[in-house]
């Protein structure tokens, strides 16, 4: 293992390591972000905008992902591309496959956040929205100092599983060709016959941030545990 | 239109496959899954607590990776090239199944286990005071809980199975997503023929979400504690 | 039956002789308020002088609590007008805001923020609304912590408290914000028997300090020994209103009297 790790694979790892993290940081950030301004359309009462919402969450979460993937990172690598073209002189650049890579991943994931946030603002009370408003906070200050932290304990272990699956989706992106930590595995263990190495690599990488995850959500979650403590 | 026709009647050869998929995986990983469930119960303490670690473990993996390996990896082992398991692991299909049942297990009886937890403690208490043995126990008292507590998980679970099986077609398998790809990298049409193929599944998710549903509501209405048929 | 119905009342000529004296803290006129088409407010006047106390009485669903609600701008109203220290407070209007902060409100179900502490709770409004710089947040909190007499919990999160000390909490994470009019929205319905009492010794205390109260509740006892005015109200319109010994001894109104006999026996 550790031959092929210094002839070169090593660093493909690295870079793979790399690649799967930025994608899945970035995927974490804008999901959570579509999340809540999707909660908040949902909940604005324009007309229509609860049921626009809703179908956007089950139309997204019963579609396969792959197929999800696929069609949305296509149709955004044409269209920036295109749009590229429209720039003058930037008819030879190509956009890397990066941003439509991160753009699909968030929209998928950005359905199960917008459930996530959806049922944790539920769960608030109406009269910390009236509270704040007597306090005279403005709606932006209620959202950030008020209603966000609320939700944000009452959904900590499931934000601890998004950030999870955030990992686990960037896998999918090596079926478009990004080299993420499958592909390098896939690709080194075909091309060197000691599969089991590569793949080994691979998952232990998951089960590590797994574990990582956990226990880093486990903490979070410890922190905000004490203003429960004896709650009504 | 008619080529839209031809897509979806070329998409639909692939929806046998993938529904047996579907079905099997997941009746696999049911009786997995309660298997493994019973054991951590069953045994608690450190078997419970290595079972749970190794399960953990599954869950933080993705499935595709599984596939890989076992599709790509396995065929290398001695002790499967060479014995009547190569029969089983020679077939893409049949390595679908294992993996999507074995991912399934996985997630599944954390679920149970969940919901056997849930289950109030002073609910058992009343029934062992009555004098119902074990088994009768778990009958009227902890099974309609379970029940209860593990149905919206489980249903999300049930509907995040048949969504995976359309990883299948990473290690060539012609489901639906198998067909549609193909369609896809052969016309380089994006849109219909995935498009077609994700309608399909929305229509199995749906089909899904009320047979579960009402399976639930037989379940429950028939075989729990009277004062749950309210 | 209460406490605070033994507390002596201050004199009130101090506050009543100051040169804000003519315009009325509230003042509303001719309020009506519908929800779809059932009509919860019909056509409600009514004034209130700086440093008077209100207390609001009638049967559930009476449109009281919906009343102070307006006035704090929680509920819209569709007709009439509500002026708050010579500031009319129109539908969505930048008024609010001025309005808002020289009005306390404390509710039924406290609403104090369970992710904050005590403190937090107190001091979160000065320094984001008020702009009140953070040391001076702490100090003025803690002034109105021990003013409600629990100084001490200062440091705990709401859920650690009884529903009497969040009651009280509330209180003072109001008074922070130095509101001149404290509406109280029935502030001790939800609380145990024993600590009704506590939270109406507060509310006494600020009642002697020469606060503008208006005060929904159920507690006849406060409102005898509180209130300068009783205002009684059922299905959405104000019936009768009168100084307390009037109101308890020779109501006029025969909706009022069968009121007061089902309430004090």
């Amino acid at each position: 293992m550790i031959d092929y790790l210094a002839s070169g694979w090593g660093l493909q790892f690295l870079s793979a390591i790399g690649t799967s993290l930025t994608v899945a940081a970035l995927g974490f950030f804008f999901c959570i972000l579509i999340g809540i301004l999707c909660t908040l359309f949902a909940r604005s009462g324009f007309r229509g905008s609860a049921g626009l919402v809703s179908l956007y969450t089950y139309v997204f979460r019963s579609l396969p992902d792959i197929l999800l993937l696929i069609l949305i990172f296509y149709t955004l690598d044409g269209a920036i591309q295109a749009l590229l073209h429209l720039v003058p002189g930037m008819s030879g650049v190509r956009l890397s496959a990066y941003v439509p890579a991160v753009i699909s991943t968030s929209i998928v994931l950005g359905a199960y956040a917008t459930e996530l946030f959806r049922a944790g603002w539920a769960d608030i009370p109406q009269g910390q929205h009236e509270a704040g408003r007597s306090l005279g906070f403005t709606t932006l200050q209620s959202l950030v100092l008020i209603i966000l932290p609320q939700v944000y304990r009452k959904i900590i272990p499931h934000l601890g599983s998004l950030c999870l699956i955030s990992l686990k989706e960037t896998a999918l992106l090596s079926i478009i060709g990004i080299p993420d930590i499958v592909r390098t595995a896939s690709i080194g263990a075909r091309s060197t016959g000691a599969p089991f190495v590569f793949y080994g690599i691979a998952i232990a990488i998951f089960v590590i941030f797994a574990i990582l995850c956990s226990r880093i959500f486990a903490h979070l979650e410890q922190r905000v545990r004490q203003d429960r403590a004896g709650a009504r | 239109m008619s080529v839209l026709l031809d897509y979806l009647l070329e998409i639909l050869q692939g929806l046998g496959t993938t529904l047996s998929l579907f079905v099997i995986a997941l009746v696999i990983g049911f009786v997995l899954a309660s298997a493994v469930a019973a054991f951590q119960i069953r045994f608690p303490g450190i078997v419970a607590r290595s079972i749970w670690s190794l399960m953990f473990c599954i869950r933080g993996v993705p499935l595709l990776l599984i596939l890989y390996v076992v599709y790509y990896g396995f065929p290398l082992l001695p002790f499967i090239r060479e014995t009547v398991l190569w029969t089983v692991f020679a077939s893409p299909y049949w390595c679908a199944i294992i993996c999507l049942a074995f991912v399934e297990m996985a997630f599944t009886s954390e679920i149970i286990r969940g919901a056997y937890y849930q289950t109030p403690r002073e609910q058992v208490e009343a029934a062992r005071s009555l004098g119902l043995s074990g088994f009768q126990t778990f009958r009227v008292a902890i099974l309609p809980a379970m029940l209860r507590n593990g149905f919206a998980p489980y249903t999300t679970e049930v509907i995040l199975l048949c969504k995976s099986t359309a990883l299948a077609f990473t290690i060539t398998v012609m489901d639906l997503m198998g067909y549609a790809n193909e369609i896809r990298a052969r016309t380089l049409d994006i849109y219909h023929p995935l498009l077609i193929a994700g309608c399909i599944y929305i229509c199995i998710v749906v089909i899904t979400r009320l047979i579960l549903s009402t399976l639930f509501n037989l379940v429950a209405v028939g075989g729990t504690a009277p004062e749950d048929r309210a | 039956m209460s406490a605070a119905a033994s507390i002596p009342m201050p004199d009130k000529g101090p506050i009543a002789m100051n040169d804000t004296s003519h315009t009325p803290a509230i003042e509303i006129v001719g309020m009506s308020k519908w929800f779809g088409s059932f009509h919860v407010l019909e056509d409600i006047d009514l004034k209130v002088k700086q440093g008077e106390r209100i207390v609001v009485c009638g049967p559930s669903g009476s449109g009281k609590s919906t009343m102070i609600r307006c006035i704090n701008g929680l509920e819209d109203f569709q007709r009439g007008r509500i002026v708050v220290h010579g500031q009319e407070l129109r539908q969505r209007a930048r008024a609010l805001d001025d309005v808002r902060k020289k009005v306390g409100m404390v509710f039924q179900q406290f609403n104090l923020f369970p992710h904050l502490t005590v403190l937090e709770n107190c001091t979160l409004a000065q320094r984001w609304v008020h702009k009140v710089p953070g040391s001076v947040a702490i100090d003025i909190a803690m002034q109105q912590l021990e003013k409600v007499r629990i100084p001490e919990q200062a440091q705990k999160y709401p859920g650690q408290l009884s529903g009497g000390q969040q009651q009280r909490v509330a209180i003072a994470r109001s008074l922070c914000l130095r509101p001149s009019i404290m509406l109280f929205d029935e502030p001790t319905s939800s609380l145990d028997p024993e600590m009704v009492r506590e939270v109406l010794d507060t509310m006494a205390d600020l009642a002697r300090d020469g606060m503008t109260i208006i005060c929904v509740t159920h507690e006849m006892g406060f409102a005898r020994g509180i209130a300068d005015r009783i205002v009684f109200m059922d299905q959405g319109r104000i019936v009768e209103q009168a100084p307390p010994a009037e109101f308890f001894d020779a109501p006029r109104e025969e909706r009022t009297q069968r009121f007061l006999e089902q309430v004090v026996r």
